[in-house]
């Protein structure tokens, strides 16, 4: 433990009162903006000062929605793993939302908060955080809820036996016990977040657009305008905003977050920031002080009589449950029927070809992840030295949002048909890099002396070992790459580029299409129809190849 | 009066739809104030459950507990426990794990504390994380979490089996010195164990218990006077009557020709298994006390018995109460080749009614049936194992005798054809 000098104020106290201030400053910013008058279209400037404030919007933007994610995350995640009749509702729910694009929020999402505030930025502003948030918040849940089911049957039993309170038990065991999933799962979440940042800040529904001030409408603009400065400077301010947070978020809860987990881990490095966190009085008072406070708060013991867990009593309830369930089903199968009822046979078709269209660019972009990402994935897990310094470089990669490249990509390719397939591999390839490279860290050591003693080389000691080895790693980081390349669909084949409309055929371009033009019965079924894709792809193929994998190719 | 009173609990665990499995039958127990009690079974007897049925974690199908007279419907209050894989918080230091401990706001948590870490012997340890700790030490700060809640039962559920055997030994005469040293708040201690020593040294009462489903065969009342001497001979003498009793009432002493007449399980062990002991019992004289082998091998004795069990199946050994002694068989089988090896155990398991069951039965179905035919099959013939255990053994024989062929890809069990079985 490092030892703090008692008076002294240090260095360390100005750097995290700076960063206090910062902090403020920037809530304050958003605050001011949040009681605006509502302005759909966002005046933008594009001079390159106000891009600093821009940033700062964007940051907190993500900020906001992050958090929205943790609680939301917190609580249904929670609520899935207690209660066996809400988790039958709850994960299918999360599993197709998960699949629905981003603007397949914006609809509803406008036509609530609008109405709720009409007068203030605040709707405008929260459709936004809320699109953000729909990117990020999924696979937190789904991490949280699975940690939830796993924590070891001895803790609990620890707890009970030491009388800790549920509110307790989830403060003490069941958070920390998921804290490692979680961060990790937030990382790849904020990256997620950022990805669709200019869909999320600048958007057109029913021929009118709207926009918040931030770097993806900056961008947006700047795009469209063909300002080329604007566009070179917009990139860089993304750069650094995600390597500041990654530097001065991420990083120190990485760090700190090891204590949580039970092995040793050498593969994280310190954070110097945090060593700043540990060394400043400041925080040293609201560690001693504060986390005394939360500690007596959160480690309440339950008072009443805790009798014995009642008896799953199997039959009526669960009968009445599964009906419930048909029901609602029902009623939602309904509801969405009588709402498309009126499209159009030949548009149906139209939308099925152009799910069919976009979803071998989907797959044509994942063999192509595959074929490069796999050996380069090799050859980074293989070497340990080498993974730990390209993580965090892989990290900031993954989460550059692709539309930002628009402009240059188009006069390099512009037959967007073919070349969206490129573009939806520049958010997706990241995943299956991250899993081999995951996956490749794991092979024993023995077997690959093994494969050397018998003089294995080249492809057949990559066929023999390493494929085998990651293959499950593989599946999981295909299945999360096809997903987002379907949702990446939406900004790939259709960019807005000097004033002109540039797109592709495909249900991305669709989507687009529709929400600019308010045809909310074809966006719906557009959304239906590729989320579906999603879920039944996933049904079929990869969940059972998944566990195919798991069980053929385990090391174990 | 008793302090703890357990009354014909039984508990029943539904493993699936159909499937159930009776954990404990008709357990009826006291526990006096004062006594230091050890139930001590084979693995699988019940007895983790029996202990958390005492303390209240679970809920026994039927039976009521009753503690100082009151029947218990909660976890109870005076009760703590000491865990196997001592169930720290891996994410709290040490001084917070014992926090835990402390169930009500008193005004002198950190004195408590303190105390108890001065008593198991954890200063300058308080800000450490347990994954930094050994695990005599990570046991250490199990007891004091449990001491610091001022129990009156102290329940440990085999504390020292994940220790080396030096640290174990170090804790348990700890764990003693402290239960006599009057400064704790301890009526009870209630210890689960499989081993006899630890029992006899610690225990005024062991309650002996036999599997399938757990019973309490036994309640034996330890008169040694403290501190015990483990090498004195009235110990040893204890020692010696409570493994003759195991080796008597809870090894099934299944005779030969019952063997040979009834459809029983292989006993869940690997050819290896038996083989290393035979190697091992020729390397001592083809005879040895079971639990002298248990030591040998560091294995535990129940499973020493198992391994011996299957041998015996195979008419490689015999046991006699304690002894395992190999046969005239067992010898011929150590000196052969690998082939004659395979044959004799071939010979010897198509003598076994379970094997030419379920050989029978593969040959009904054209030589070839899917795992999980035959898993149903045997839980037809055997409905109080579980199927896949034992289909798992007899498959490990009988692929080494080269009587059925496995493939793990099409998940199927054939016969071999290039031999011919008659059965």
């Amino acid at each position: 433990m490092n030892e703090v000098s008692q008076r002294k104020i240090t260095i360390f106290d100005f750097i995290v009162i700076g960063m206090l201030i910062f902090v403020v400053l920037s809530i304050e910013m958003m605050a001011k903006r949040w009681e605006a008058p509502f302005v759909p279209n966002a005046h933008i400037s594009l001079n390159p000062v106000n891009l600093v404030k821009y940033t700062l919007y964007s940051a907190t933007r993500g900020f906001i929605a992050y958090f929205i994610s943790l609680i939301f995350t917190l609580v249904v995640g929670y609520a899935a793993a207690k209660n066996r009749y809400l988790e039958k509702l709850i994960v299918p729910t999360l599993d197709i939302l998960q699949s629905v694009p981003v603007l397949g929020f914006l609809p509803g999402l406008m036509l609530a908060l609008i109405s709720l505030f009409p007068h203030s930025e605040i709707g405008l502003e929260l459709v936004s955080v809320i699109m953000i948030f729909t990117g990020q918040v999924w696979n937190m849940t789904f991490s949280f809820y699975q940690s939830l089911k796993s924590v070891p049957k001895e803790l609990i039993e620890a707890s009970r036996i030491y009388k800790l309170s549920k509110w307790a038990v989830f403060w003490n065991v069941e958070v920390p016990y998921a804290i490692p999933g979680l961060v990790w799962n937030s990382m790849m979440s904020m990256a997620g977040g950022w990805f669709f940042l200019t869909v999320c800040e600048a958007f057109t529904l029913g021929n009118k657009s709207y926009s918040v001030p931030g770097i993806g409408s900056y961008m947006a603009l700047a795009i469209s305008k063909g300002y080329l400065p604007g566009e070179i400077l917009g990139i860089v301010a993304m750069v650094l905003m995600i390597v500041t947070i990654d530097i001065f978020f991420w990083k120190p809860i990485n760090v700190w977050s090891r204590k949580f987990s039970e092995k040793e881990d050498d593969t994280v490095k310190g954070s110097f920031v945090l060593d700043i966190l540990i060394n400043s009085h400041i925080t040293r008072f609201f560690r001693e002080y504060l986390l005394y406070r939360l500690k007596r708060l959160t480690l309440t013991r339950s008072k009443k009589l805790e009798s014995f867990q009642k008896e799953e009593r199997k039959g009526i309830k669960d009968t009445v449950f599964t009906v419930f369930i048909y029901v609602l089903s029902a009623i939602v199968v309904l509801e969405i029927y009588t709402f498309v009822k009126h499209v159009k046979m030949d548009d149906f078709y139209k939308i099925l070809l152009g799910d069919g269209v976009t979803g071998l660019r989907v797959y044509l972009s994942v063999v192509l992840s595959v074929a490069w990402a796999v050996p380069v994935g090799i050859l980074i897990g293989r070497s340990s030295k080498l993974s730990s310094k390209l993580q965090p470089v892989v990290q900031v990669l993954a989460s550059f949002p692709a539309p930002l490249i628009y402009p240059w990509f188009v006069m390099l390719f512009p037959n967007l048909n073919y070349s969206s397939i490129l573009l939806m591999m520049l958010g997706t390839q990241w995943y299956i890099l991250f899993n081999v490279i995951a996956g490749a860290s794991t092979v024993p050591k023995q077997l690959e002396e093994a494969t050397k003693v018998f003089g294995l080389k080249g492809l057949k000691k990559m066929f023999t070992l390493y494929i085998p080895v990651i293959f499950p790693y593989l599946i999981t980081g295909i299945i999360t790459a096809a997903g987002g390349a379907w949702n990446a669909s939406i900004v790939a084949e259709y960019m807005s580029v000097k004033g002109k409309i540039i797109e592709a055929f495909g249900l991305g371009a669709m989507i687009n299409n529709f929400a600019d033009l308010g045809k909310l019965h074809l966006l719906s079924v557009s959304v239906i129809v590729m989320s579906l894709s999603v879920v039944l792809i996933n049904r079929l193929i990869w969940r059972p190849l998944q566990r195919f994998a798991a069980e053929r190719f385990s090391l174990e | 009066m008793a302090l703890i009173e357990v009354k014909n609990i039984n508990m029943v665990f539904s493993m699936s739809k159909t499937e159930e499995l009776k954990v404990l039958e008709n357990i009826t127990l006291s526990i006096d104030e004062g006594e230091i009690v050890s139930i001590l079974g084979p693995s699988g007897c019940g007895k983790s459950t029996f202990l958390r049925i005492i303390t209240g974690l679970l809920r026994p199908t039927s039976g009521e507990v009753y503690y100082k007279g009151k029947r218990q419907l909660d976890v109870n209050d005076k009760m703590a426990m000491v865990f196997q894989n001592f169930a720290l918080f891996p994410w709290k230091t040490v001084w917070e794990n014992i926090e835990i401990g402390i169930k009500k706001p008193v005004t002198d948590a950190d004195g408590k504390i303190k105390r108890v870490i001065d008593m198991v012997g954890l200063e300058g340890f308080e800000e450490v994380y347990p994954k930094n700790l050994s695990g005599g030490m990570k046991q250490r700060v199990g007891i004091a979490r449990a001491l610091v809640s001022e129990p009156e039962v102290l329940c440990m559920d085999e504390p020292f089996s994940a220790l080396d055997v030096l640290t174990a030994e170090n804790l348990r005469e700890e764990v003693m010195d402290l239960w006599f040293s009057g400064d704790t708040t301890l009526k009870n201690i209630i210890i689960i164990t499989h081993n006899v020593t630890e029992a006899v040294y610690m225990a005024d009462k062991i309650v002996i218990m036999s599997t399938k489903p757990g019973r309490i065969e036994l309640v034996y009342q330890n008169e040694l006077p403290h501190p015990r001497a483990q090498n004195s001979p009235q110990f040893l003498k204890v020692v010696e009557n409570i493994r003759n009793y195991l080796t008597k009432h809870i090894v099934p002493d299944e005779p030969q020709k019952k063997v040979f007449k009834q459809v029983l399980p292989i006993p869940p062990t690997t050819v290896s298994e038996v083989i290393g002991l035979l190697e091992i019992l020729e390397d001592n004289g083809g005879k040895m006390d079971m639990f002298e082998l248990s030591e040998k091998i560091h294995r535990r004795f129940t499973s020493v018995m198992l391994i011996s069990t299957a041998a015996e199946f195979l008419g490689l050994v015999e046991t006699p109460l304690k002894w395992v002694v190999l046969t005239k068989l067992g010898r011929r089988f150590l000196d052969a080749d690998v082939n004659l090896r395979k044959e004799i155990f071939r010979m010897q398991l198509l003598k076994l009614p379970i094997v030419k069951e379920l050989v029978k039965f593969i040959q009904e179905n054209d030589n070839v049936v899917s795992f999980n035919e035959a898993k149903a099959f045997l839980k037809g013939l055997l409905p109080k194992e579980s199927a896949t255990t034992v289909l798992n053994t007899v498959l490990n024989f009988c692929m080494y005798a080269e009587i059925l062929d496995y493939d793990s890809r099409e998940n199927e069990i054939s016969l071999n054809p290039d031999i011919e079985i008659k059965v």
